[in-house]
């Protein structure tokens, strides 16, 4: 090692470097935009957008247009007042100083915006200085001006360029590929956020176009629509969603619950307009005032008794809501703004929520007892996966498994089973199992395990024949609307004499089944010499991110007991006996969201799993990508391999 | 004044090595990490059952567990180290050791998960297998870094 005494570098005045504004946003982009990703050039739009709805609040705009090519030029206009085009006192155009300088903007003087979003001088300038390309252009006091910059340098000054009738701004710019690596915002995000304000800002109207469509986005139906329009696809405890608007401790709530028959919740936040995925103190407050209300009406209709305990996660099962909380100075965690931080907004939603709902509920007792009662079935289910975790857990002393614990929850899964992952549809993934095919035209292959038959089906066109083996009678009763025969067994002991099939086929069941061991024995028993084994299975990256990817499925399924690597699928099969093995791998987005609404995972599962995401170690994200978008979306990259192998002819 | 005419005393601080003291300082780290980790996950927890006030009060005892913790171990490295009982310091004995704990640990977690296995616990042995596979990533990690600063 070298000596610490003999410095190697000089550190003195000259090793300070003080970085001009944009340069400083250019080399530490992550620290203003949350992300060099596609998440960051979401952000990038989110705050333009922001900027135009800030004029919409203040009384001033009533449109905002929004389009993108196939480039990724954003543009996006509003009919507001127009940016001030006077010269700043650094004799600089205002317009100019806001977009070249951080930290200088109208919102941190009263008078102009009374409750503004974005981020406070940083935005624009950061958009400026994040895209290859970045126009302003300005329409007030029946003039036009505009002025060009490319990654924070000016290109053309900003200067009058003619006349205008209308007033208002227009942004244009395209994210720099430098930057950002070539990753695009989320058009659907875009819609989404659009679609949203069109609801909370009353008068607004938004229209988006993209791929030579066009959509508009206006409604005066407020939160309640809001709430209605998102829970659509559901199946509804109650008809017409709880409407709250009160002010409490001088913040305005505003609200709207309406609860489904989903198991996922699903809760829209915002704060003064600004979209708040991670919640925080306003979110608080809603579960405090929600589980509060609820327990104390179960409790007193005596439809719960104290030893039934009623967990806040109960209550907020299937709830879709909608919660929008207009203050002053709110403080948020990050520059971004996805956690609201101030404890008191969280005690105005709780007193606002709070007494409106309690009211509501004994107004409406046919609903609430709906809603009651859907809540005292998700505590039921709750303490059910418990018990599911544990008998799989303890009957495997004995080497049996409760099959009874996978009947219930598949046989529940089947209602849904295609819309519950993207997984098991995935036409590209299963192309690959059936793709790996080597057998003969008449073979007869059989799908273990065979859910709605799928898997088996992907070999459709290529064998004889396709039989399949599951537990579950609803699995059967889907698999047979796909394969030609399906016969309702254990794969601990598969029906079927030795060397029966030609072929066997599986996926993503041997991590659920503890001593996997014992059903590859029994796969290879049922092949014929020299018959085809074909199995496919999510694994780890790594060794780095297996623990964390635990803790996410384990969370998700309690029957999880095998973390199987990569390694581990292929001793296991050397030790079956299998030889000749090959493999192909997938990556797969899976809608983590969509992935973890299912009966069998807890609502506190649900938010530890995405607080799994959003706490990830910095390790695990270098070898395990995924997403999570300024909505909050999480999509997460799945390794797929897929093994194919063979028993000695 | 007259110069005094005994030998002045020597103190000798007493070695922390083999004392009941640090054996008892072992346990408070153990106990203050332990507790730090469940204060702030009951922390979540209340959170999202909608206890705010609870919530809260969770997470600044979890803060002022693991400054306690840092304390607890600051007083512990005195003498050594405590996964491997090596003395550390500067950042190569301090990699070398933790490297050296990520190597042990690794198998030390290949037995708990034959363990758990055997009595029927597959899951908490996957789990164990799955920590033991990133403890060697991490001990290879740090190998890495040390040779490269020899």
């Amino acid at each position: 090692m070298a000596d610490p005494r003999e410095p190697v570098t000089r550190y003195d005045a000259d090793s300070i470097v003080v970085l001009e504004g944009l340069q400083a946003v250019r080399m530490r982009p992550a620290m203003y935009v949350g992300s060099t990703g596609s998440e960051g050039v979401m952000q990038l739009v989110v705050e333009v957008l922001q900027n135009s709805l800030d004029e919409a609040l203040a009384g001033h705009a009533s449109r905002i247009d929004v389009s993108v090519d196939a480039e990724g030029r954003w543009v996006i206009a509003d009919n507001g007042r127009g940016i001030p085009v006077e010269t700043h006192s650094s004799g600089r155009p205002i317009p100019e100083v806001l977009v070249t300088e951080l930290h200088a903007g109208g919102k941190f003087k009263e008078g102009a915006y009374r409750l503004p979003g974005g981020l406070h001088g940083v935005g624009l300038t950061c958009v400026n200085g994040l895209s290859s390309s970045f126009e302003l252009e300005v329409r007030r006091d029946g003039g036009r001006w505009v002025g060009r910059w490319a990654a924070g340098e000016a290109v053309a000054p900003f200067q009058r360029v003619g006349d205008a009738a209308d007033c208002g701004t227009t942004v244009r710019f395209t994210a720099d590929a430098v930057i950002f690596g070539g990753a695009a915002a989320d058009p659907d995000a875009v819609e989404r956020w659009l679609r949203a304000q069109s609801w909370l800002t009353s008068g607004l109207s938004c229209t988006f176009r993209r791929r030579g469509s066009e959509v508009r986005f206006s409604s005066d139906e407020g939160l309640g629509g809001f709430a209605r329009w998102l829970g659509e696809a559901q199946e509804l405890v109650h008809a017409d969603p709880v409407v709250v608007s009160g002010e409490a401790v001088g913040i305005q709530v505003d609200a709207a619950l309406l609860w489904t028959r989903a198991f996922a919740e699903h809760v829209e936040c915002f704060v003064n307009h600004v979209h708040t995925p991670l919640g925080g103190a306003h979110t608080d407050g809603l579960r405090a005032a929600i589980g509060h209300a609820l327990t104390r009406y179960a409790r007193d209709a005596r439809l719960i008794d104290a030893t039934e305990p009623l967990e806040g996660s109960d209550t907020m099962e299937g709830l879709v809501a909608v919660l929008s909380v207009r203050m002053r100075d709110p403080h948020f965690e990050g520059q971004t703004k996805t956690r609201l931080l101030d404890p008191i907004a969280g005690q105005a939603v709780e007193k606002a929520v709070g007494v409106a709902l309690a009211e509501w509920l004994r107004g409406h007792p046919a609903d609430a007892a709906a809603v009651v009662g859907r809540a005292i079935e998700a505590g039921r289910a709750r303490m059910a996966s418990r018990r599911a975790s544990e008998r799989a857990r303890y009957e495997r002393v004995e080497h049996l498994v409760d099959k009874d614990i996978y009947r219930q929850q598949f046989g529940i899964r089947s209602k849904n089973w295609h819309t519950s992952a993207d997984w098991i549809t995935n036409a590209g993934l299963l192309g690959l199992h059936g793709g790996s095919s080597q057998l003969a035209e008449d073979a007869v292959v059989l799908d273990v395990c065979c859910g709605s038959g799928v898997v088996g089906n992907s070999f459709r066109g290529k064998v004889g024949k396709i039989i399949g083996l599951d537990l579950t009678p609803e699995m059967v009763a889907l698999a047979r609307t796909r394969l030609d025969e399906v016969v309702q067994g254990d794969v601990y002991d598969i029906p079927f004499p030795d060397a029966t099939f030609d072929g066997v086929c599986n996926r993503e069941v041997l991590h659920l089944l503890p001593q996997p061991e014992r059903p590859l024995s029994e796969i290879f028993r049922v092949l014929k010499p020299g018959g085809q084994f074909v199995v496919g299975q999510w694994v780890p990256f790594s060794a780095i991110d297996g623990p964390w990817m635990f803790q996410v499925v384990k969370k998700k399924q309690p029957l999880f007991v095998n973390n199987l690597y990569d390694e581990d699928m292929r001793a296991l099969l050397a030790q079956a006996g299998f030889e000749r093995l090959t493999t192909q791998e997938y990556l797969q987005w899976e809608d983590i969201d969509n992935w973890i609404a299912t009966w069998e995972t807890p609502q506190l599962h649900r938010h530890q799993i995405r607080d799994l995401y959003h706490h990830c170690p910095a390790e695990v994200r270098a070898v395990h990508p995924f997403e999570i978008s300024p909505t909050g979306a999480i999509r997460d990259c799945w390794r797929w391999v897929i093994y194919s192998a063979f028993k000695p002819g | 004044m007259a110069e005094s005419t005994l030998p002045a005393a020597r103190y000798t601080p007493p070695k922390l090595d083999d004392t009941l003291t640090r054996e008892h300082l072992e346990a408070a780290l153990r106990d203050e990490a332990v507790a730090a980790v469940e204060a702030s996950w009951f922390a979540r927890i209340a959170e999202i059952e909608g206890e705010p006030e609870a919530a809260r009060a969770l997470r600044e005892i979890a803060e002022q567990h693991n400054v306690n913790a840092r304390g607890t171990l600051d007083l512990l490295l005195r003498a050594r180290e405590p996964l491997t009982g090596r003395v550390v310091g500067a950042t190569a004995q301090n990699i070398a050791a933790l490297e050296r704990f990520y190597a042990e640990d690794a198998l030390s977690e290949a037995r708990r998960a034959s363990a758990a296995r055997r009595e029927g616990f597959s899951d908490i042995g996957s789990w164990f297998e799955s920590v033991g596979r990133l403890r060697a990533a991490h001990a290879a990690r740090l190998a890495t870094i040390r040779t490269g600063t020899d």
